[in-house]
């Protein structure tokens, strides 16, 4: 039970959720859809057609508002003149039809025109004069406010007794299309032509950018007064629009017309979570606060509740929602890695023993002692060393280089070809190419001629999971099969290379093994569900792939051919340390790193994830524990699954971790994720010709040599 | 809490209606014979419980809040249930909801416009979705079934002859001052129409300021500053509303010209416009009571839930009585806020 | 949650330890001037150093007691060999030493490293833990009892099993007689000086992380610091005024963390060798099966001396308010861990740190008196 709860992790689904950009307004819309739900539950009939209808119509103008405050705090300033612009613009088109009596798309017209006026008036003394949003839209609006006084008294009369019957001004009022109001209509309409231009179309995207941040919009090459310009004239136009379809709607200028809905509208920005400070926010979640202080609004006054009540919770609401969105906007990061961590349950045994002396054949000794260093200094982080024909040696650098040491004495370093992200694993196909694994890249190659190509970058997306996991996120080694499908391990899904240790922490099966086929160019998952694979190998006979679980400390056995080809089976359990690259030793068995040495304490955290998830959640991340990768050795092992010895560098003084080792030609070259250096080490009693490339290549070249020598047999024996 | 209330009141409602519906069953069966006075009481019964009326006010000021509570008290001893909306001086919220109210459908809807436009379209609707309508001191510009309220116009007129009697005929400079509501507002509207006409019948009589304040007392002692700046010589203010003038007088208190301003005022009769002749601010208030006006309406409403006829068809005018309010002796036409 | 807990405990338990470590800044920052001391002698396991009449200097490293006459380092001599453990050291003005050792209470040697007086139980409690011995102007003697649980060996175990504190202030007279209690209930005092007044004595109780001054006629306590980045164990005046205290290990988040995880904690002390919890560490052992944490890990072979120390070395001078006015460090990626004990000859300050198996000297400046 305990270890289905951790395996699915409700956790980890959350957490990989709030990484979505798309997550953000979840917040307000869940508040929305609850407020909904309440008022359905304490106002009948609620949600009968009519009275549906009857908010949709209701809702637009604020709406409206909102989306032109909105698109002011979008662009980095602020538009508190919307609501005067608003009922200026009701006047206007009230004044226009009834008084003046101008046909209506004349007074449509008018009315626009009267928010270009006002929009330019903001646009220019903000954008092109300098002034600050708040003061200038504030004083538009105290001079806007102040004329639509005198306006609405001047023409009072007119406008009380005013009455003209007219279809078309009527079905923009209260007419219906499809059952839905007309105003909501031009919502819904001009709600997503905003958005679209907003996010799609380049002036628009502008307005964004200059939100974000006006130095970087500026250094881009954006025009920012004209996009500045540009947005308040849009809000100008809304705010008038918004009050067109009022003038229709109600007939009516109040003294009370407009008033406050700038408050309204900034709440609704506000609480759709649009930050303040600009850039960050969409039309939809402008749209999501103003529905939220709506509803409110109406249902509180449905229920019934005292007018000062109404106003108090709007301001409560208001409240609250500066305080959260300052909040989630602040400690969301923080918040997310302390959610995205989602540690796991694992049962270890207690492994074999390493002490000095102890039999085991894990047991601590001086055999890398002798080991001598090559590239000193040079060479930063070689996770993986591969040798050619040549015996040219060939490492990886964490600046994404691919660093050649020359054969024979290896004191001339030259860069042989750089790729960029972080290489890791190498192997060599047989056309000399160096293949290697690059965290946050995918798979690449390099020609002998150092021209760079590109192997594989993705494979098909996991439907299930929210997390975009098509792209490779950490190819961590690979090998090349005889067939010619190349191998390889993507390590984890979750966590980047710079956060391995945190995979280690969570214990969770993240990654994957796939394999790439040349021929047809694709990539397929073949094994998902893995807890950090690595360490990928064609057997000897190239029957198998072996890898490896870093964080179980398992070696697993992949059959690729033969009657149990797609079969997978443990074959070494409960190493003593973290296993990592395996290679093919030439007497026919494999090397194995180790990259650090298990823990008891670690173990046994391991077993309880829930102390895990408290660590995450009370101590910083500099602090939790991992898997103790300062110290590794290497191993030997062969196709029966037995350790047949194990080689220690003391105290792990010249390689703090061993990621990689390759024997060559009675040679190990020994690499480290970590290291500074690449150790050599003499095996006096291996095959002294021996190459890595021979045992997967000569074969092939064997029939051709074989007939060579047939020749050169020949030859002399006549 | 208002849910609670709320609900608090649909059971009541319900006890009630069982109450009367039990009274009715056992009174019927053993009397076969039509008693006319039980007949009376029955076809009233009949007619009003279990009815619904719902109320949307402008706001719930002092007013408001009068006409409410003699409405609440009223209606629920009657068994009609009663919902009140209150938009809080929101034109929007009060049209939505209006719009809402009509959805429901009581049987009657009684509402108080702020401006004559803006609930004029939704009355009409009201009326024809069957649902009778009262409009109550502030009228649209549509007739509904019911009008409750003062008589706007001869109110104008009288605190007009009130200001002639005082300023005119070359009594003072001639000068008045009058201060409206909102200038949309029917109530404003039509005193200060009829108001001003009563006054220029005096040739001597100069208007020399007529604004509206939105019934806000802040704007009316601004207005009167001003006002009294460039008139010192001022002899007399009507104002339409009693709390708007408040600040009005207080203008007037600042310049020194307390009781050389003669201040009349129409008022609905809430204390404190008493409060205020008491003092000597104002010098005559004529109260149209709202607490009476409060047991007008519920009669309107009586009335028309006995009346037969469908909504639209009757054109009821109920004008409320003036009082003039000159001294504490008068304190009679002021109602008391209950606290 | 955690916020609640803390306000909770600031206006409940206003003298307990708050939530967080304080952080090494101030008088706390970082050098590396441990690392950059003078070695003055490989000796492993040292734990006591002490300054004798005429300048000589002695040192406690297993079980015997190591003299360097007249404070020159190139001849040392063995004083003394005593049968168990030995630990903290003192000097009265007599000429005798005397010497903590563990399981077996104190012992006064004279002159000639004879043993001429013991003490070893205080009423009904032997004396198995002392960890500090200071010898007050009127020649009495004041010893800490660490815990009567454990002999000072077992001090990571006392630690972590997270007893009520049940150490000891003991005083009796210069012939190790008389003994009475000052203190009880103390959570492993792990130093003791006369204050300036010498009235009163300053103590370190290590696992509250606390330096209390105790008035030595009614054991009254005060708090004259409460929440130190590390564990305090001895403390020494200095002769530039105010007191020098050795911190023979830091404090960690993830520590405090463990200790706060009763049921981990627990099963960890049952199953895992007390060398591989996790727990602070002297530094004088290595195993590759350690815990590490995220911040440990090397990078290109480099220990980062920021990372969350396993070890440390740290020396600091406190003045007589308890505020450091300067400390000595050597941080993670050092090697002088485990500060011991530390001795002021006067011009020179000698420390020994248990982790490295070494003493080392640090020339002092002068006119940094405060």
């Amino acid at each position: 039970m305990r270890r289905i709860w951790y395996r699915l992790s409700p956790q980890m689904l959350i957490g990989e959720l709030l990484e979505k950009r798309w997550m953000e307004p979840i917040v307000p819309f869940a508040l929305m859809l609850a407020m909904f739900a309440a008022f359905l539950l304490a106002i009948p009939d609620y949600a009968s057609v009519v009275q549906i209808q009857l908010l949709m119509r209701s809702f637009p103008e604020q709406a409206f508002v909102a989306i032109a405050m909105a698109i002011s705090i979008l662009s980095g300033g602020i538009d508190l003149s919307v609501g005067a612009v608003f009922a200026m613009a009701n006047f206007l088109a009230l004044y226009l039809f009834l008084v003046q009596e101008w046909s209506l798309p004349l007074v449509l017209a008018g009315t626009l025109a009267w928010g270009v006026l006002i929009g330019a008036v903001n646009g220019g003394l903000i954008a092109y004069a300098k002034t600050r949003p708040f003061l200038t839209t504030m004083v538009v609006l105290i001079i806007v406010r102040a004329a639509y006084n005198k306006a609405t008294i001047a023409y009072s009369a007119q406008l009380a007794s005013g009455y003209v019957e007219n279809a078309a001004w009527d079905f923009i009022g209260i007419g219906t299309a499809g059952g839905i109001p007309f105003n909501m209509v031009c919502l819904i309409v001009i709600g997503l032509a905003t958005h679209i231009y907003l996010t799609r179309i380049r002036s628009g995207v502008h307005i964004m950018a200059v939100g974000s941040s006006r130095k970087a919009a500026r250094h881009a090459g954006i025009n920012v007064k004209w996009s500045l310009f540009l947005a308040y004239l849009l809000s100008g136009v809304l705010a008038s629009f918004a009050g067109f379809l009022y003038a229709a709607r109600q007939n009516s200028a109040g003294t009370d017309t407009g008033v406050g809905w700038e408050v309204n509208a900034l709440a609704a920005a506000v609480v759709g979570g649009i930050s303040l400070s600009g850039g960050r926010g969409t039309i939809a979640r402008a749209m999501i606060g103003a529905t939220i202080i709506f509803l409110l609004i109406n249902g509180l006054v449905q229920l019934g509740t005292h007018g000062s009540l109404t106003t108090a919770a709007i301001g409560f609401i208001l409240l609250l929602a500066v305080g959260f969105n300052v909040k989630f906007v602040k400690h969301k990061s923080t918040i997310l890695q302390k959610m995205y961590v989602s540690p796991t349950l694992v049962n270890f045994k207690e492994p074999p023993s390493i002490e000095r002396g102890s039999g085991s054949v894990f047991a601590e000794n001086d055999r890398l002692l002798a080991v001598e260093p090559i590239g000193l200094g040079k060479i930063e982080g070689p996770e993986d060393v591969i040798l050619d024909r040549y015996d040219n040696l060939y490492t990886v650098n964490r600046n994404g280089s691919i660093i050649r040491f020359l054969a024979p004495d290896y004191e001339v370093r030259e860069e042989f070809a750089r790729i960029g992200g972080r290489p890791l694993g190498l192997a060599m196909d047989k056309d000399e190419n160096i293949l290697a694994c690059v965290a946050g890249m995918g798979v690449y190659g390099v020609r002998p001629d150092r021209s760079i190509f590109k192997v594989t970058d993705e494979t098909a997306r996991t439907w299930y999971r929210f997390k975009d996991d098509s792209r490779i996120l950490l190819a961590d080694d690979l090998d090349i099969a005889p067939s010619g499908l190349i191998y390889f391990s993507d390590a984890s899904t979750r966590y980047e290379l710079t956060d391995w240790a945190l995979d280690g922490f969570e214990g969770r099966g993240n990654g994957r093994l796939l394999c790439y086929d040349p021929k047809t160019n694709k990539t397929t998952t073949v094994l998902s569900g893995l807890a950090f694979p690595n360490g990928v190998c064609v057997s000897h006979d190239g029957r198998c792939v072996y890898w490896v679980s870093t964080w179980l400390c398992r070696i697993y056995r992949y059959w690729i051919e033969g009657e149990q080809k797609g079969t997978l089976e443990i074959m070494v359990d409960n190493l003593p340390g973290y296993p990592d690259n395996i290679n093919r030793a030439s007497d026919g068995t494999y090397w194995l790193a180790f990259v650090g040495i298990r823990s008891p304490a670690f173990d046994l955290a391991m077993e309880d994830p829930a102390f895990r998830v408290r660590m995450v959640k009370q101590i910083p991340p500099d602090e939790w524990l991992c898997p103790g990768i300062n110290y590794g050795c290497v191993i030997k092992f062969d196709d029966n699954g037995n350790v047949l010895e194990s080689l220690w560098d003391p105290g792990a003084e010249n390689h703090a971790t061993i990621t990689s080792m390759r024997e060559h030609k009675g040679y190990l070259y020994i690499g480290g994720l970590e290291n500074n250096r690449i150790g050599r080490l003499k095996l006096p009693d291996a095959d002294q010709n021996w190459t890595s490339w021979d045992s997967y290549y000569a074969k092939d070249l064997q029939v051709a040599s074989d007939v060579k020598t047939m020749e050169v047999d020949h030859v002399v024996d006549s | 809490m208002s849910i609670f209330s709320g609900r608090a009141f649909a059971v009541r409602a319900g006890l009630c209606l069982a109450a009367v519906a039990a009274m009715t069953m056992s009174m019927a069966l053993p009397s076969q014979a039509a008693d006319p006075r039980q007949q009376l009481h029955d076809d009233f019964t009949a007619a009003t419980v279990g009815k619904k009326i719902a109320w949307v006010p402008v706001w719930l000021g002092v007013l408001e809040s009068e006409w409410t509570r003699v409405m609440k008290e009223n209606f629920e001893d009657k068994g009609i249930e009663f919902v009140m909306r209150d938009p809080n001086f929101k034109s929007d919220v009060q049209l939505q909801a209006v719009s809402t109210l009509i959805n429901e459908k009581p049987d009657i809807l009684i509402v108080q416009n702020p401006t004559t436009t803006l609930l004029a379209r939704e009355l009409k609707r009201a009326m024809s979705e069957g649902i009778k309508v009262i409009q109550v001191n502030m009228s649209s510009n549509t007739t509904t079934d019911a009008y409750v309220g003062v008589d706007v116009p001869k109110m104008g007129r009288l605190l007009a002859k009130e200001a002639l009697a005082v300023c005119g005929g070359g009594k003072g400079s001639g000068k008045v001052a009058i201060l409206q509501g909102e200038a949309t507002a029917a109530y404003s509207l039509d005193m200060t129409n009829a108001a001003t006409e009563t006054l220029e019948k005096d040739p001597s009589i100069k208007i020399v300021s007529s604004q509206p304040v939105n019934w806000d007392a802040n704007k009316a002692s601004e207005v009167m500053t001003n006002v009294l700046q460039q008139h010192p010589d001022l002899c007399s203010i009507i104002s339409v509303w009693g709390p708007q003038t408040a600040g009005a007088a207080q203008a007037v208190k600042n310049a020194g010209l307390q009781g050389k301003v003669k201040i009349f005022v129409g008022s609905d009769g809430q204390p404190a416009d008493c409060d205020m002749i008491d003092q000597g601010l104002y010098t005559k208030n004529l109260s149209y009571t709202a607490n009476l006006q409060g047991e007008q309406i519920v009669t309107a409403a009586l009335a028309l839930l006995q009346d037969p006829r469908p909504a639209g068809s009757t054109h009821y005018a109920f004008y409320t009585t003036n009082y003039w309010v000159s001294g504490p002796e008068d304190r009679r036409y002021c109602f008391t806020v209950s606290k | 949650m955690s916020l609640i807990r803390d306000i909770l405990d600031r206006v409940f338990f206003p003298n307990r330890d708050v939530h967080a470590i304080s952080s090494l800044d101030g008088g706390f920052s970082p050098n590396r001037r441990l690392d950059d001391a003078e070695i003055i002698a490989d000796l492993p396991g040292v734990n006591g150093v002490c300054i004798g009449e005429n300048g000589s200097v002695y040192a406690s490293s297993g079980n015997q007691i190591v003299c360097w006459p007249n404070g020159d380092f190139l001849k040392s001599s063995t004083f003394a060999e005593l049968d168990a453990l030995v630990g903290s050291l003192a000097t009265h003005p007599d000429g005798r030493v005397f010497a903590a050792v563990s399981g077996r209470g104190i012992v006064a040697l004279n002159g000639e490293g004879q043993i001429t007086g013991r003490l070893e139980i205080v009423g009904d409690t032997p004396l198995e833990c002392v960890t500090a011995i200071a010898v007050l102007p009127d020649g009495s003697v004041a010893i800490t009892d660490g815990s009567r649980h454990y002999a000072v060996e077992g001090w990571l175990q006392d630690l972590m099993e997270k007893r009520i504190g049940s150490g000891r202030l003991v005083l009796c007279n210069a012939d190790l007689l008389s003994a009475r209690v000052v203190c009880d209930g103390l959570s492993w005092p792990a130093g003791i000086a006369t204050a300036s007044d010498a009235l009163t004595l300053l103590v370190t109780e290590a696992w509250t992380h606390r330096l209390l001054s105790i008035v030595v006629d009614t054991g009254a306590q005060t708090v004259l610091v409460k929440n130190f980045a590390a564990y305090p164990g001895r403390i020494t005046p200095s002769s530039s005024g105010g007191f020098w205290i050795a911190f023979f290990a830091m404090r960690t988040q993830l520590i405090e963390f463990v200790l706060r995880e009763d049921a981990f904690r627990n099963r960890m002390m049952r199953s895992v060798a007390p060398d591989l919890w996790i727990g602070p560490s002297l530094g004088d052992h290595f195993d590759y099966r350690e815990p590490t944490q995220i911040g440990r890990i090397k990078k290109l072979g480099i220990q980062k001396p920021w990372a969350p120390p396993r070890s440390y070395g740290l020396v600091a001078r406190i003045d007589a308010a308890g505020t450091a006015v300067e400390s000595l460090h050597s941080r993670v990626s050092g090697t002088t861990h485990g500060i011991m004990d530390i001795a002021d000859t006067g011009g020179q300050l000698i420390v020994a740190s248990r982790g490295n198996g070494k003493l080392v000297k640090i020339e002092l400046e002068r006119g940094k008196a405060s």
